[in-house]
């Protein structure tokens, strides 16, 4: 009798929920699949010129995975711009996290005629958000009461046991096991394999075939936090400072709200999971808010429907703010001189970077020839492209041995100023500050060193370390002398992704006559030996082999040609990539050198 | 008189031992259990280092994987792949499908807990009238053939309990979190977790979370003081009993 009351009351309070009229989406109770649906095809609907709905792929019962696209000419696919996207709804009993996908989307939708902030980052970028990746679990959650906390996705696992744990099943440090499990029964159930799962397969082809994709939110509940790379361990990750940038300014934003005080830290692993993958294969920054409750037991996936609204409320400045970041481009560097601030600046094409983006004309020093121990002036010009004066403006400038795989911030580099509270004027600025030159060599023998300076505004944070990728973030080699004399060089790339990479190295354009000998790799014979070398041949990579934490150099010889004369010179650019080795796609980091070279 | 009493007193036990009799021979709840593999097809394994490697035979190969994890590859056989895989260097190894393919069902309480977990099952719940086990088929059969009864879980999925721990360190909660248990929440109560996260200082962190009894054991065993509350009003007609 019990059971059936409970029935009753389950099918009434589904009577209850929201309605789905063509107006403002009423946030007082959650929404059935069906309901999210409606809304999703509703504002399609009343948004034709900025809202399209797409499927990504299938989920294991055969359910559509869609996606809604924002942008300004939405039927279009406009790969010289950014591309954000927002994910919601890796675990099934995390129905607040829907309410935030679904508000965002309108709010970005009636926001645009009226902001002219939003409407340009808008137009400038194409926004993508996935209310349900997993529209199986959110259905089953949806079927009975006693499925109301149902966490994974419905894979009938064979044993009597269903589901997979989909925030477990990405495939960056897929299997440890710490914080995912191997056992089908469990709530963090990893899956068969890594990407094994048909929601998680098809967002990751979703991603891959993104041009620009500059940052991703997946909303989870509950807890009140806004979590950050790594989930597989507890060490910080590469680019840490960035990345915990962008978290802090998220969680203030969303503080200013409601004055709810978001942490950063669960105080556990979790592998496998999305924003792992994007960090770490991607450099892609990638975060995981946790919405409401602060706390709690299991009840706390299902807070009362009063909380949906500020919820969304408070959360909706921080995403804001990533898209504009994504969108702005207001403060920046050149990365080289033609450079006109578009991101990506250089694209890798496989075997070299499309520009030497590693010459900022931007970053420069007076004097301009640098002898070891003596005290310069090193200016970074910083572009204003708003029009009026940015106040709180953050500069941070490093050196450090240069790399090819060389990122910034990167735990290597030593601080040589940090500034903060600057201004700049609508025509840009100049900052100086002293650099007291490295004495001796670097690690590998040469006066050659690497300066990276990244700008940091509240309304224009850089979204990776890869200077490529971010006009945030420029890159200049120095040599302490103005040139290397000798033909003879040496190339040094560090790996600072957490799994195996080739390095692959080569020469940009050379005046006629002039050749560079870099030799070729060693070769990997039947009887390759380690699992690095096992990788190598099942890709069919052809560079260096570099395991994660490893540095390896590489001689380069520069050939003048015969009819060269002492003190000849020419400047070569070196283009190096680490291209991490895992299937799927590949996506390639890293920079170059610039030696002056001059016959001896 | 006394013949009536003698009767009675007869009779009842009767009743009673007949009722003991049934209620011991009484079958499980729920369908029978295929011990049967999933596939006919030969199985085969290959050591990897990592996931990596794993993820990149599948791309290669096309394997079809059954289970894999960061050290091996379970895949059907094919004998163009096994080829394949020769040339690349690698070994194979068979695999009894009895060993491979796994089951989680309910089984009565004949054989008591210690010898089935020497035996290899794992018992992921203690229901009032049965345990819910999870073991590989070959292992179900030999525990079936001993006299154990088992039967399928069918929609009945074992439910991880409610719990709650009460920890000091930020280091509890992540020894907590890989004992694989599914955390809702972590949060300090006596200070504040910027504190707690810089100084390692002690204030009680509590931990809500779900776990199978077998966790609930590990937790214990590690010295938690593990309290299991009951599962939310709206979920509590549903589950296993």
């Amino acid at each position: 009798m019990n059971h059936l009351i409970k029935k009753i009351q389950w099918i009434f309070g589904l009577m209850l929920v929201a309605g789905t009229s063509t107006a403002a989406i009423d946030f007082s109770n959650y929404h059935s699949p069906s309901q999210v649906d409606t809304i999703l095809n509703n504002l399609v609907a009343t948004h034709p010129g900025l809202a399209s709905l797409t499927t990504i792929g299938t989920s294991h019962q055969g359910r559509p995975i869609k996606v809604l696209k924002i942008s300004d000419n939405v039927a279009t696919d406009e790969s010289n711009e950014g591309d954000v996207l927002f994910v919601a709804m890796h675990h099934a009993r995390e129905w607040i996290s829907v309410e935030m996908a679904l508000s965002l989307a309108e709010q970005i939708l009636t926001q645009y005629a009226s902001n002219a902030q939003l409407q340009a980052d808008v137009n400038n970028l194409e926004i993508w958000i996935i209310p349900v990746v997993n529209p199986d679990g959110f259905a089953y959650t949806w079927s009975a009461p006693s499925h109301r906390y149902w966490r994974k996705n419905r894979r009938n696992n064979g044993d009597g046991t269903f589901g997979v744990d989909l925030n477990r099943n990405w495939g960056y440090q897929w299997g440890l096991g710490s914080g995912s499990s191997g056992l089908t029964n469990s709530e963090t159930y990893r899956g068969p394999a890594a990407f094994s799962e048909p929601e998680i397969a098809a967002l990751r082809t979703f991603v891959n075939g993104l041009d620009n994709l500059k940052t991703m939110l997946t909303y989870h509940s509950f807890s009140e936090l806004f979590l950050r790379p790594w989930g597989y361990t507890v060490a910080d990750a590469p680019g840490e400072e960035t990345l915990h940038q962008l978290a802090l300014r998220s969680i203030n934003r969303i503080q200013g709200v409601h004055g709810h005080s978001y942490g950063e830290n669960i105080w556990y692993t979790a592998s496998g999971e999305a924003t792992d993958w994007f960090w770490g294969e991607h450099r892609i920054s990638a975060f995981t808010p946790e919405l409401r409750p602060a706390s709690g037991g299991l009840g706390g996936f299902s807070p009362p429907p009063a909380q949906i609204v500020p919820s969304n409320q408070e959360n909706l400045p921080a995403a804001l703010a990533l898209i504009h970041d994504a969108g702005a481009r207001e403060l920046w560097m050149k990365d080289y001189s033609t450079d006109s601030g578009a991101e990506p600046s250089a694209v890798w094409t496989g075997s070299a970077w499309s520009h030497a983006f590693w010459v900022s004309p931007d970053i420069w020093t007076v004097p301009a020839t640098l002898n070891q121990g003596a005290t310069v002036d090193l200016n970074v010009r910083i572009r204003n492209n708003t029009g009026v004066t940015q106040n709180n403006v953050r500069m941070d400038v490093y050196y450090t041995d240069p790399r090819i795989s060389l990122e910034f911030p990167n735990p290597d580099a030593t601080l040589i100023a940090s500034r903060t509270a600057l201004s700049v004027p609508a025509a840009g600025t100049t900052v100086t500050v002293p650099w007291t030159v490295p004495v001796g060599t670097n690690s590998w023998g040469e006066r050659h060193w690497c300066v990276g300076a990244i700008v940091m505004h509240p309304d224009d944070l850089p979204l990776t370390t890869q200077a490529q990728r971010s006009s945030n973030v420029a890159i200049r080699n120095f040599n302490t002398t103005t040139t290397v004399v000798g033909t003879n060089l040496l190339v040094a790339a560090t790996n600072y992704l957490d799994v195996d990479a080739e390095v692959l190295v080569s020469v940009g354009d050379l005046p006629p006559g002039w050749r560079v000998v870099i030799p070729p790799p060693q070769r990997i014979g039947r009887e390759h030996r380690s699992a690095i070398e096992r990788k190598a041949r099942l890709l069919g990579a052809t560079g260096r082999l570099l395991g994660p934490g490893r540095t390896v150099y590489v001689p380069v010889r520069v050939i003048p040609p015969s009819t060269a004369h002492s003190g000849d010179q020419v400047d070569v650019n070196l283009h190096g990539g680490l291209v991490p080795l895992v299937a799927g796609k590949r996506t390639a980091v890293g920079n170059g050198y610039t030696y002056r070279v001059v016959v001896p | 008189m006394t013949n009536s009493i003698v009767f009675k007193w007869v009779c009842t036990a009767s009743l009673i031992a007949m009722g003991l009799l049934l209620g011991c021979a009484k079958k499980l709840p729920g369908n029978p259990v295929n011990l049967e593999p999933d596939d006919p097809r030969p199985i085969v394994s290959v050591a990897v280092a990592d996931a990596d490697e794993a993820a990149l035979l599948v791309q290669k190969f096309g394997l079809e994987v059954v289970r894999m994890d960061a050290s091996s590859v379970n895949f059907f056989a094919d004998a163009d792949v096994l080829g394949q895989l020769r040339d690349f260097g690698y070994s194979t190894k068979p695999r009894n499908s009895n060993d491979v393919f796994q089951r989680v069902v309910r089984m009565d309480r004949s054989i008591p807990e210690a010898e089935l977990l020497a035996e290899g099952v794992r018992i992921i719940n203690r229901e009032k009238r049965y345990l819910i086990v999870a073991g590989s088929i070959g292992k179900l059969k030999a525990l079936v053939r001993r006299g154990a009864q088992i039967s399928a879980i069918s929609d009945q999925e074992p439910r991880p309990r409610q719990i709650r721990i009460v920890v000091e360190r930020t280091a509890d909660v992540a020894k907590i979190g890989a004992m694989q248990i599914d955390i809702y929440s972590a949060k300090a109560q006596a200070a504040k977790p910027t504190d707690i996260e810089q100084g390692g200082q002690k204030a009680n962190i509590v931990v809500y979370g779900g776990a199978f009894d077998d966790q609930i054991d590990q937790l214990r065993k590690a010295g938690y003081a593990v309290e299991i509350l009951p599962p939310p009003a709206s979920i509590s007609g549903g589950g296993q009993s």
